[in-house]
């Protein structure tokens, strides 16, 4: 009887690249963005004390976030 | 907003909201600030000695985009920690007036402690600063029992002049017994 072939690992074609990865990984922190949004603005929303602080803490949360959620949105479709 | 929410009695007047120390919050970030600063100190530390990676088959040229991916990603994770931080900082306050102390406590997301203790029932009213960092800058511990049947305590950490607090609260409790005619023995019995 011939020996059968068998392969033990897969094809390196078949392993996710590192581009995958990175998409996954994209869409995991995206996930993780957007629930923490909508958490972190329900809780300064009911019981916030001061419209002003909650003012100037959404607008600093938005401005240094969004802009690395832009550029991981941009590597992540580019890599 | 919040005091909508607690929903003060006709007439209450608040005297004082107090949140904790500015050192506590600082503190708490200066983690944040380590971790933001982190994946640019390992480039640094890459920069001072670029013959380590090619050592071990690294270019990190070639992976430019994966490296600054995950950087950004690092970056925005430690940010979310720290308006986490921020947060919970900025929700636990101690409301004081006329005629009881609300404390909030904002132990996390979605997990928010919220007592109220009449002026009338309190007792013992002691504060604690311990340390030489608490004692410069003026912030400490204060706790405080309440007469009744149900006892119970509340003590608090890391709030900004604990005696003067003390003063103000022992000031309303004083008032507020004049106003009620109450004596601290009547609450004895």
């Amino acid at each position: 009887m011939p020996p059968s072939s068998v392969q033990f690992t897969p094809p390196i074609e078949s392993l996710p690249s590192l581009g995958d990865g990175v998409l996954f990984t994209f869409y995991a922190i995206a996930a993780i963005y957007l629930i923490f949004t909508g958490v972190l603005y329900y809780h300064w929303q009911q019981y916030g004390t001061n419209v002003k602080v909650n003012w100037i803490t959404g607008v600093t949360y938005l401005a240094t976030t969004l802009p690395l959620m832009f550029i991981m949105t941009i590597l992540a479709f580019t890599i | 907003m919040l005091f909508e929410k607690i929903k003060l009695e006709p007439g209450e007047e608040v005297l004082a909201t107090v949140r904790k120390h500015w050192f506590v919050i600082t503190a708490e970030l200066f983690g944040t600030f380590i971790l933001i600063l982190l994946p640019f100190l390992i480039l640094f530390g890459l920069a001072l000695f670029p013959k380590v990676l090619p050592l071990i088959g690294v270019n990190l040229m070639e992976y430019v985009g994966v490296v600054g991916f995950f950087i950004c990603a690092w970056l925005l994770l430690s940010l979310l920690g720290g308006f986490a931080i921020w947060t919970h900082y900025y929700l636990d306050l101690w409301v004081v007036t006329d005629r009881r102390i609300i404390l909030v406590d904002q132990v996390r997301f979605f997990s928010r402690n919220v007592s109220v203790f009449r002026l009338e029932r309190m007792q013992d009213i002691e504060y604690k600063v311990t340390g030489i960092i608490p004692t410069l800058l003026n912030f400490g511990t204060l706790k405080a029992q309440t007469a009744g049947a149900h006892e119970s305590n509340f003590n608090s950490t890391g709030l900004p002049d604990p005696r003067g607090l003390q003063a103000k609260i022992q000031q309303a409790m004083d008032a507020r017994m004049l106003a009620l005619h109450v004596t601290p023995d009547d609450l004895m019995h």
